[in-house]
């Protein structure tokens, strides 16, 4: 009888902020594991648990779930590795640590932008993931990664929150970059200017739902299913010979962090490269896509402690350009930087549009002002082909995230 | 373990702090899913945790554990760690009950436990939706159920344990011809798993509609007035005042709450808005909050005049107003902070019909993916249609429809004397780092004069 099993040992610290303050903490661990078990016929069985059962308690749930008639044939692990990687540098903060290099970088927020009230957290999560397997497979990860949000509002805003940063990394708060940029944006909050509805520039990272809608093509299911938007269009250019996106496995450049999957199988390179300069290249795929279209498996067979494996990206990405924000900035007479797009979607065929709730107007590279009542849209095609200008060479918000795309797109007044 | 002994029973006498309570939270859940006819998905998860709080110093400290067996020595290190610290703490618990209360709907448990084949059961009977829909590329059928059961114990004596259940089911499906596709869900919550099996007929007819929105037109983007139906009005008043109602928004803030008086004007004299957790047939039932206050039915609007907010016990002392009881964590590793609980727009006085019957030309919203709210709020609708000379007309396709919140409650011009507040046992409430929360809202089926549709 084959088994594996994952384990996640999480220990977490957290500092929030609250009215510009360090207010309250927050620490705990947390055990959860999950197991698969695959009998001779081919049937799976599934037992998980956040904390620790005893084994009478797994087998009693192997046992339940072995009505479901689950059919693991496709899905049997076939790695004996042995493996261990270390992303970690240092130990895992004390309570007093992650305070002070909270509050450090918060007090240098409040002075740059002393008008804004300031709520957020600061956060240090620390994860060990362990998938064995009947096989001899042990392959195991450590992983630091740290998270900072900042809510703002301007003192006296009527609204919720009038800006928001967002940083995560794997190696601690090294946000000054992306922080700098906010903050001398948001140093011109209070002016007001105005644009004509139309054709402009705009400098931001790529919206999560289009990042969404392009993944999907890229999954050897959704693909040969033919339900993904560029299905039947592997080989072809499909956007701009300067777009190229990659499954990113390396936690310290790219936030992946995810050398193996919850099978069991080892990611052949840190990157794999699905899109290149334009052309649709490349799939992702799992033990089960490999064995049902014929596509090898490329370790994106992910699975939560209490689900089954899903085809999942480690961290997809469009590659860096070559010049920093505000190099691409000063370049320009003039650009939209929205701060805060939130809540876009897209249609199937990908139309995208977006509101715009903080946007400012940089002209020679410096910020004029705040833009309101904004919304764009775009559609995939266009925003990753000929509307497209440059890319930035800096991830938006550390680690995994995406970088900068200046873009040209529709903007309308709301 | 009883952990209804070891909450109930525990020993804070011997904690040098100025406060100290402990939730513990026992919750299983199942969400099992096919895809294209194949059982892909079986998630069953079981959890057993305690959060604890010190409030000592004038510092709240918190911890999450699944080692329930050493509680003592988790308080005794946050009430170590409380002692670097030489604040004043505020008596914020004077209107926090000091009796025990239950309110146990299960005392067997998990209603829904041992009822596995029946769930995958009711799953496979939709599956031959596939074959009769012959435009259908793909279908995804999830069936999920949970049951949690909460216990309170706080220094200050007091005390509660109560729980709650539901189940839910929820197609998606793909339809696509030539370049054209669509994606759309049909959906059903319920307390009764039963219930999930009679559905076919309707699903049926909802994805026969579907398909006349394969080959709708893009919108042209631009400002329309919008009748939004029940269900969407209840992401709509989530999304564009629930959040804001939220009171630990504008902490810090003395110039932001004196321009945001109880008494001011906020919205259309047709709109009342309201937030009650105590309705058991929704999913946003929280009878008490994590705090240990009875939630209640509170104004946020009345007759358009701002009329309450939601309170934590922080938050009210520091307002100067009434706690509501809407301190909720989304489970045991995380605080309470204040959230909604079944959010709604009370009904009016006009049909539907007659609603749409006043427009020459508009746009009909009867169903969305996802909204979010800021300081502007959004829906992405699913089905949108046009409205011609009083009539729903084509089906159209949308990507998003938004409005500056304010601006928006302002504009609402007809209330719909329908009423339906929707529950889901996927997906909820995101604020911080918490989602999903169990969450509820609704409202009658409304008229908007002016919204940014795109």
């Amino acid at each position: 009888m084959m088994r594996d099993k994952i384990e996640v040992y999480t220990q977490e610290q957290k500092v929030k902020i609250q009215s510009g303050e360090l207010a309250s903490s927050r620490s705990g661990e947390i055990y959860k594991f999950g197991v698969r078990e695959f009998d001779p016929n081919g049937l799976l069985k599934s037992a998980s648990a956040i904390g620790e059962i005893s084994e009478e308690k797994i087998n009693s749930q192997l046992e339940a779930s072995e009505l479901l008639g689950f059919s693991g044939k496709d899905q049997l692990p076939r790695s004996n590795q042995t493996r261990e990687w270390n992303y970690i540098n240092g130990s895992f903060s004390s309570l007093e640590q992650l305070s002070a290099l909270t509050a450090d970088i918060l007090e240098k927020t409040k002075k740059k932008i002393p008008h804004f009230i300031i709520q957020g957290y600061g956060k240090e999560i620390q994860e060990e993931v362990t998938y064995s397997n009947s096989l001899g497979a042990c392959l195991k990860k450590k992983v630091k990664n740290h998270e900072l949000v900042f809510d703002l509002r301007r003192r006296g805003s009527p609204n919720i929150c009038d800006a928001y940063f967002f940083f995560n990394s794997f190696e601690g708060f090294n946000c000054e970059a992306q922080l700098d940029l906010t903050l001398s944006l948001l140093e011109a909050f209070d002016k007001e200017v105005e644009i004509k509805p139309g054709r402009h520039k705009t400098l931001m990272p790529p919206d999560m739902t289009m990042i969404s809608k392009v993944g999907e093509s890229l999954r050897a299911d959704k693909y040969n299913e033919g339900s993904a938007l560029f299905s039947g269009r592997l080989g072809q250019n499909i956007f701009g010979p300067t777009v190229s996106f990659k499954d990113c496995r390396d936690a310290v450049e790219f936030g992946g962090a995810s050398p193996f999957d919850y099978e069991g199988e080892i990611a052949k390179a840190d990157k794999t490269s699905l899109i290149q300069e334009g052309r649709f290249i490349g799939l992702i795929s799992d033990l089960r896509n490999e064995r049902k279209y014929g596509v090898p498996s490329t370790a994106n067979g992910f699975r939560k402690y209490n689900s089954q494996v899903n085809l999942n990206f480690a961290s997809l990405r469009l590659e860096n350009g070559k010049r920093s924000v505000s190099d691409i900035l000063h370049s320009q007479e003039e650009v939209i930087v929205p701060l805060l797009a939130f809540g876009g979607d897209l249609t199937e065929e990908g139309n995208f549009s977006t509101p715009i709730q903080l946007a400012f107007l940089v002209r020679d590279g410096k910020p004029v002002g705040q833009i309101k009542n904004l919304a764009l849209s775009t559609s995939l095609d266009q925003f990753f082909g000929e509307d497209l200008i440059e890319i930035s060479n800096t991830s938006s918000a550390g680690g995994g995230s995406n970088p900068y795309c200046l873009a040209h797109v529709e903007i309308q007044r709301t | 373990m009883n952990i209804d002994n070891l909450v109930l029973n525990y020993d804070f006498s011997k904690l040098d702090c100025f406060y100290a309570d402990l939730r513990v939270e026992e919750s299983e859940s199942t969400q099992v899913g096919f895809k294209n006819g194949e059982l892909e998905e079986y998630a069953p998860s079981q959890t057993l945790g305690a959060f604890l709080r010190v409030y000592n110093n004038g510092k709240w400290l918190y911890k999450f554990t699944t080692d329930l067996k050493h509680l003592d020595d988790h308080f005794a290190a946050l009430v170590s760690q409380s002692k670097a610290y030489k604040g004043q703490c505020n008596d914020l618990f004077k209107t926090v009950p000091t009796r025990h209360e239950a309110k146990i709907i299960y005392p067997g448990g998990n209603p829904f436990s041992g009822h596995l084949e029946k769930k995958v059961s009711i799953c496979k009977g939709y599956s031959f939706l596939k074959e009769k829909f012959p435009l259908m590329k793909e279908l995804k059928i999830y069936l999920g159920d949970r049951y949690q059961k909460r216990l309170f114990k706080s220094s200050r004596g007091r005390s509660y344990s109560y729980d709650f259940a539901d189940c839910g089911i929820f197609l998606i499906f793909r339809l696509k011809e030539d370049d054209a596709l669509f994606m759309d869900a049909f959906r059903r919550w319920s307390q009764d798993l039963s219930d999930l099996s009679k559905l076919a007929e309707e699903a049926e007819e909802y994805i026969k509609e579907s398909h006349r929105h394969l080959h709708a037109p893009l919108i042209k983007p631009g400002k329309y007035p919008v009748v939004l139906n029940s269900e969407v009005v209840g992401v709509f008043t989530h999304e564009s005042f629930g959040h804001k109602s939220e009171a630990d928004s504008m902490l810090g803030d003395p110039q932001a709450l004196e321009e945001w008086k109880m008494g001011s004007k906020v919205a259309s004299e047709k709109v009342s808005i309201v937030d009650d957790g105590g309705e058991i047939t929704n999913s946003g039932y929280c009878p008490f909050d994590d705090e240990g206050l009875e939630t209640k039915k509170t104004y946020l609007i009345k007759d358009g005049l701002l009329s309450g907010r939601l309170h934590s016990l922080e938050t009210a002392y520091e307002f100067g107003e009434a706690p509501t009881g809407n301190a909720r964590a989304i489970d045991f590793q995380y605080e309470p902070i204040v959230r909604m609980t079944n959010t709604y727009i009370e009904p009016g006085d006009e049909s539907p019909e007659q609603i749409i019957g006043s427009l020459k030309d508009g746009l009909y919203v009867s169903d969305y993916r996802h909204g979010s709210g800021l300081s502007t709020f959004t829906i992405a609708p699913t089905r949108s249609y046009l409205i011609k000379d009083g009539k729903v007309s084509d089906p159209v396709k949308v990507s998003v429809i938004s409005g500056d919140v304010f601006q928006t409650l302002m504009q609402i011009e007809k209330v719909g004397s329908d009423f339906c507040v929707y529950s889901s046992i996927f997906g909820g409430c995101g604020k911080d780092e918490q989602m999903p929360l169990r969450v509820a809202d609704g409202g009658p089926t409304i008229l908007v004069k002016e919204m940014q549709v795109g």
